[in-house]
């Protein structure tokens, strides 16, 4: 569903992702594991169009969608939480979401009262706050919100930036539950960054680690886990296995 | 002593109303761009010449002048848009240099409009005659009706607008998370544009309707792009409401100043306030920390 | 560096080129100008030229926006004309004391706006210049109201009174060359590095030891002072002042002048001559000149986005010079003398250069840190490590002055330095270097660089304005350690690209190479390693282990592990704002709390 090749990207002069190729299928999930500055978000901002990636090529199914501006990749059902628990505070928890889908050129009523009771199903909380600012909105619930918010686009493809960062333990467990739930009903493919390198997969599928703006390991979730490699590129040199 | 007050007042509000309206379109375009639109003023002195030209000269019906004249002041604001904001902002020129250059926007129309008609003040004769009428002592003339009344109106459609249509609420959350609205696929162009195009229309309504009681010409714009300035940076940068308040307070201070000091100090008291709130409370009475 | 004195007046020469073509152009203009109306052109112009000089460094060096300088301007003109009509002074007097008392004028105002935020301080100088005006108009019984002061006597030169054009035309050209002269030599030096330093950069300037708030206040007064002597020989030219000079149209003027000329006086200068000339000679179309003016301001900075300055090989503008175009001044290498210290050799010390305890610090009701407790001892490499989050770089303002404390002590060489800013800090010893790049833009690596030895000079604005002598010499000093700074990191070659020109990489070594200059004792570094390929970060190990070896102390946030590892004496670990723990690579890596705090845990 997704293909990316020889993706380069950065921000001005700086390259943070050097020729990264990877691809992903229908439903998949996918984590992108690694320390800071190996390039993490910097992937989700240059495949979802925050910024343009220097060279590569992305392919959302058969389309061509390098350097496509986020205004486009939204209308094909690609959405990106921004890492963080953004969300428009001075607007209503129910404007929030309905904005989610503003973009698309399909501004059909239906189709926003369906996708608006799809995410009041998943977050009841939300549909509870649905009048009140979202500013009002704990850490957690931002979080629903944001995640929500993308529910709204005939959502095909979620980039997921650090969804856990800021969250209690309990909360990112409920949340990651949900998510699961949310992909098992929509055949959701996920490329999910994470610090919390063994959240992330428990959750996934595939994982993918990065370091120094290159893949150092692709591989299944599973086998990432036990795996000490990951443990030496996230900690230098080392010696005993204590991630078990 | 009581008509004294309530004449001052009434000039107050009729005043503030105006500098309200400057405010308000100031606010609307930087809370999108963050780019002061210095020719605000200029664009609402367009909108006072246009309707002399049209109802003074050329003796056109108001129903018909004024539309026209809003559209004279949208077309000018979008080509400030479009040939010197946008650009600018997308060289990667400061939001800060952008402002000034709009400046120079503010001069060029300056100086057309006063190759078109001359230096001199330009009378344009009130909508509804110039009886004065008596209101628990003030005097009161229905120019200030019309000035009072459709900022009024205008207020009630701008928040209309703001808490009801799907593009005042994506102009609000533009303003709030500029990431999170590019992110959510925002046309963030065209958002500006219609900040533009708010601003444009405010500014000429206003300029439209004080023209009758304060003489238009080319030099009106530099005064009111100070006033709406100084309202937006009292009630604060970013917040519509504030800026409404703002302009309230000028038109507070400066009628009272007048009356009861001296007219001459009148301007020099909006300025003053000016810089207090800089210094006291830069971001405004209505504003958040930045 | 051999200095047989022939060859100074040479160079002097050669240095100055351009005011001796000025001085010549002035000398000259009024003997070919036989008409009395261009050549009161050229006087008005000499007006706008003085303004010009203080503006250049307020705005475009320093990038100050002022649309109020006709307060000043009105100040000095008032003032003069006030003193010399009503009060019988001499008009040279009258001019001192008026530019005295509108440079107190200044200093009020700056005193609480200057430290306001760009954009709001422009405001206020908006407020400022309206006030003048206002009071300038509303004052009749002071300052002659709308008619203004008329009468106001000429200057007199012993016993010349100067009513002539030409004279006066060559009195205010003296004045130009004079103050053009100064500010040319303080754009090129030390203080015109520092004012680029503060526009482009503010944070990395405080921390290279430059006290903002200070040279922007003195800065802003010395433009308020070249704007009041300028107002003074307005009223003693046309001898009779009124509050219409005084208005928005002529600071706008001034700033656009100053905008579109560029990055270096002379763009100025010619931009003036080309604006006021035409609009002065056209005489019918003045009430148009405004619209002009905006319409060459919106053109000129499309077409000319450096504006004028980039005709003109100085000052900061020089992306499009290759470096062969300029000579540098090269330190003679092979000189023992010049290479006499190398970077930085101090005595290996005793004890702990940097003490923290209990530390805490609060954002907004969350904890970035608390009570944070550890101490670096001399000579050491410390490496701070912890997943995103943990308060790593904001420990790091804290040590350096960016943030104060909720509570803790910070000893820095036996000095509580709890609440000092960072300039102080820089001062005391501490370097740093940011995680993104903190480069000043638009100058090229050496003049990064030589920013870092800010605190090696002590000119004032007249000294290096002058520059000549002591001046000269600190000038030359900072340049050599720079120098040395290059060579210690292998840059030299790059010496004279302009910063934005260079890798990723680079840019990082330069850096390291500005904050190296300082001759720092203790070195902040905030991940240095970011960005940068393998090859570069076996090089950065490299470096710092020279470093350390040369008598630094090394505290380094960073995110790569191996190299963190491999350097570090002792690695201290950050968790949510809380030291985890301590102790060395080897120690660390087996610290299953940090591995938990890493990996994360299954949840």
């Amino acid at each position: 569903m997704l293909h990316v090749h020889q993706l380069t990207a950065g921000y001005g002069n700086l390259i943070v992702l050097r020729e990264i190729s990877f691809s992903m299928k229908v439903g998949e999930t996918l984590a992108t594991i690694g320390s800071n500055g190996a390039g993490k978000s910097t992937l989700l901002w240059a495949l979802s169009g925050m910024i343009r990636p220097k060279s590569g090529q992305v392919l959302f199914g058969e389309q061509d969608i390098t350097g496509w501006d986020c205004s486009r990749t939204v209308a094909l059902g690609i959405g990106h939480v921004l890492q963080g628990m953004h969300v428009f505070s001075s607007l209503t928890v129910e404007d929030n979401l309905i904005l989610g889908n503003y973009g698309q050129r399909s501004n059909l009523q239906v189709l926003k009262d369906k996708n608006l009771q799809i995410v009041y199903k998943y977050f009841p909380v939300l549909e509870r706050k649905r009048k009140q600012h979202a500013g009002s909105l704990s850490g957690g619930e931002k979080q629903m919100l944001a995640i929500g918010r993308t529910l709204m686009c005939e959502l095909k493809l979620l980039f997921l930036d650090e969804p856990s960062a800021g969250l209690a333990p309990l909360l990112v467990k409920h949340l990651f539950e949900i998510l699961k739930e949310l992909r098992e009903e929509f055949s959701l493919t996920i490329l999910l960054v994470e610090q919390n390198a063994e959240a992330a997969l428990r959750f996934a599928h595939r994982g993918l680690v990065l370091a120094q703006g290159q893949i150092m390991l692709d591989g299944e979730a599973q086998s990432l886990i036990k795996n000490e490699e990951v443990r030496k590129i996230y900690l230098g040199k080392g010696t005993t296995n204590a991630m078990t | 002593m009581v008509e004294y007050i309530l004449q001052f007042l009434a000039s107050a509000i009729t005043e503030g109303s105006i500098y309200a309206l400057m405010g308000l379109g100031l606010v609307i375009i930087h809370r999108s761009t963050e780019v002061m639109f210095f020719a605000q003023g200029t664009i609402a002195m367009v909108g006072g010449v246009t309707l002399y030209a049209l109802f003074t000269q050329g003796h056109i019906p108001l129903v018909v002048a004024i539309p026209v004249c809003l559209i004279v002041c949208v077309t000018l604001a979008l080509a400030s848009q479009w040939i010197v904001v946008l650009p600018l902002l997308d060289r990667g020129v400061s939001p800060l240099n952008v402002s000034i250059i709009t400046i120079g926007a503010a001069m060029i129309l300056e100086m057309a409009a006063m190759m078109l008609f001359g230096k001199d003040p330009l009378a344009v004769a009130s909508f509804s005659g110039d009886k004065p009428m008596k209101i628990f002592g003030a005097s009161i003339v229905p120019q200030e009706f019309w000035i009072v009344g459709s900022t009024l109106i205008v207020l009630f459609l701008t928040l209309l607008f703001f808490k009801r249509t799907w593009i005042g609420k994506a102009m609000t959350g533009l303003g709030d998370n500029p990431l999170l609205a590019k992110a959510s696929g925002f046309p963030v162009r065209w958002l500006f544009t219609y900040s533009f195009v708010f601003a444009a229309l405010v500014g000429g309504l206003a300029g439209t309707v004080s023209a009758p009681i304060s003489y238009t010409g080319c030099w009106v714009g530099t005064r009111l792009t100070i006033k709406g300035f100084v309202a937006a940076a009292i009630g604060g940068i970013n917040n519509p409401l504030g800026a409404v308040l703002g302009g309230l307070i000028i038109g507070f201070f400066e009628s009272f100043t007048a009356g009861f000091i001296s007219s001459r100090l009148k301007d020099l008291i909006t300025i003053i306030l000016l810089l207090l709130v800089l210094r006291l409370r830069p971001q405004g009475l209505m504003g958040e920390r930045q | 560096m051999t200095s047989a004195k022939p060859s100074n007046v040479v160079s002097f020469m050669r240095r100055h080129w351009q005011i001796l073509v000025l001085i010549v152009l002035i000398l000259c203009f009024p003997i070919v100008i036989k008409t009395y109306f261009l050549t009161r052109v050229g006087i008005v112009l000499a007006l706008f030229a003085v303004n010009i000089t203080g503006m250049t460094l307020l705005t475009r060096y320093a990038g100050v926006i002022s649309l109020g300088h006709s307060a000043f301007f009105a100040s000095g003109a008032y003032l003069s004309a006030i003193l010399t009509v009503r009060a019988g002074l001499n008009p040279w007097l009258s001019m001192a004391i008026a530019a005295g008392v509108t440079v107190v004028f200044a200093y009020l105002f700056s005193v609480p706006f200057l430290k306001l935020r760009r954009a709001y301080l422009a405001m206020a100088t908006l407020g400022l210049g309206e006030v003048a005006f206002l009071l300038a108009k509303d004052l009749t019984e002071i300052t002659g109201g709308v008619s203004g002061i008329p009468g106001i006597p000429y200057l007199r030169l012993g016993r010349i009174v100067l009513s002539e054009d030409w004279q006066i035309f060559y009195l205010f050209g003296c004045f130009v060359v004079f103050f053009v002269f100064l500010t040319e030599n303080i754009g090129q030096t030390r203080l015109g590095r520092a004012y680029h330093a503060i526009r482009t950069n503010e944070t990395a300037a405080k921390a290279m030891g430059i006290d903002v708030q200070w040279e922007l206040s003195r800065l802003f007064c010395f433009s308020a002072l070249v704007s009041a002597l300028a107002g003074s020989m307005l009223a003693h030219f046309i001898t009779f002042i009124s509050p219409e000079s005084f208005t928005l149209d002529f600071s706008f003027t001034l700033l656009i002048i100053v905008i579109i000329g560029g990055a270096n006086i002379w763009g100025a200068l010619a931009t003036a001559i080309v604006l006021i000339g035409f609009s002065e000679v056209f005489r019918g179309l003045q009430d148009l000149s405004m619209g002009f003016y905006g319409l060459l301001l919106i053109v000129g900075l499309f077409v000319f986005p450096e504006g004028l300055a980039v005709l003109f090989r100085r000052g900061y503008a020089r992306r499009k010079i290759s470096g062969n175009d300029i000579k540098p001044i090269l330190p003679n290498l092979q000189n023992p003398m010049n290479r006499q210290t190398p970077v930085q050799n101090l005595q290996p010390k005793k004890g702990k250069i940097l003490q923290l305890s209990n530390i805490s610090k609060n954002f907004e009701g969350t904890e970035a840190l608390s009570e944070v407790s550890v101490s670096v001892g001399y000579n050491q490499i410390m490496g701070i490590i912890g997943p995103n989050g943990a308060g790593k770089t904001t420990l790091l303002n804290v040590i350096n002055g960016f943030l104060t404390p909720l509570e803790g002590k910070v000893i820095f060489q036996n000095i509580e330095v709890v609440g000092k800013t960072p300039h102080e800090m820089a001062r005391l010893g501490l370097g740093r270097t940011f995680q993104l790049i903190n480069l000043f833009k638009g100058m090229t690596v050496i003049e990064n660089v030589m920013v870092g030895c800010h605190l090696k000079g002590k000119s004032g604005m007249l000294m290096g304005g002058l520059n000549f002598g002591r001046s000269r010499h600190e000038e030359t000093m900072i340049r050599n350690a720079a120098m040395r700074s290059l060579e210690f990191l292998g840059l030299v070659e790059r010496a004279y690209d302009v910063v934005e020109n260079l890798s990723y990489g680079e840019q990082k070594l330069v850096e390291l190479a500005r904050a190296l200059a300082m001759e720092p004792d203790l070195l902040l570094l905030d991940e240095p390693a970011s960005g940068l390929n393998s090859v570069e970060t076996e090089s950065l190990s490299d470096i710092l282990r020279r470093i350390r070896d040369r008598g630094i102390t090394i505290i380094l946030v960073e995110h790569n592990m191996p190299l963190v590892m491999s350097l570090s004496d002792l690695v201290f670990v950050l968790d949510f704002g809380r030291g985890i723990a301590l102790g060395t690579p080897e120690e660390i890596s087996r610290d299953k709390e940090v591995i938990r705090a890493y990996l994360g845990q299954e949840v």
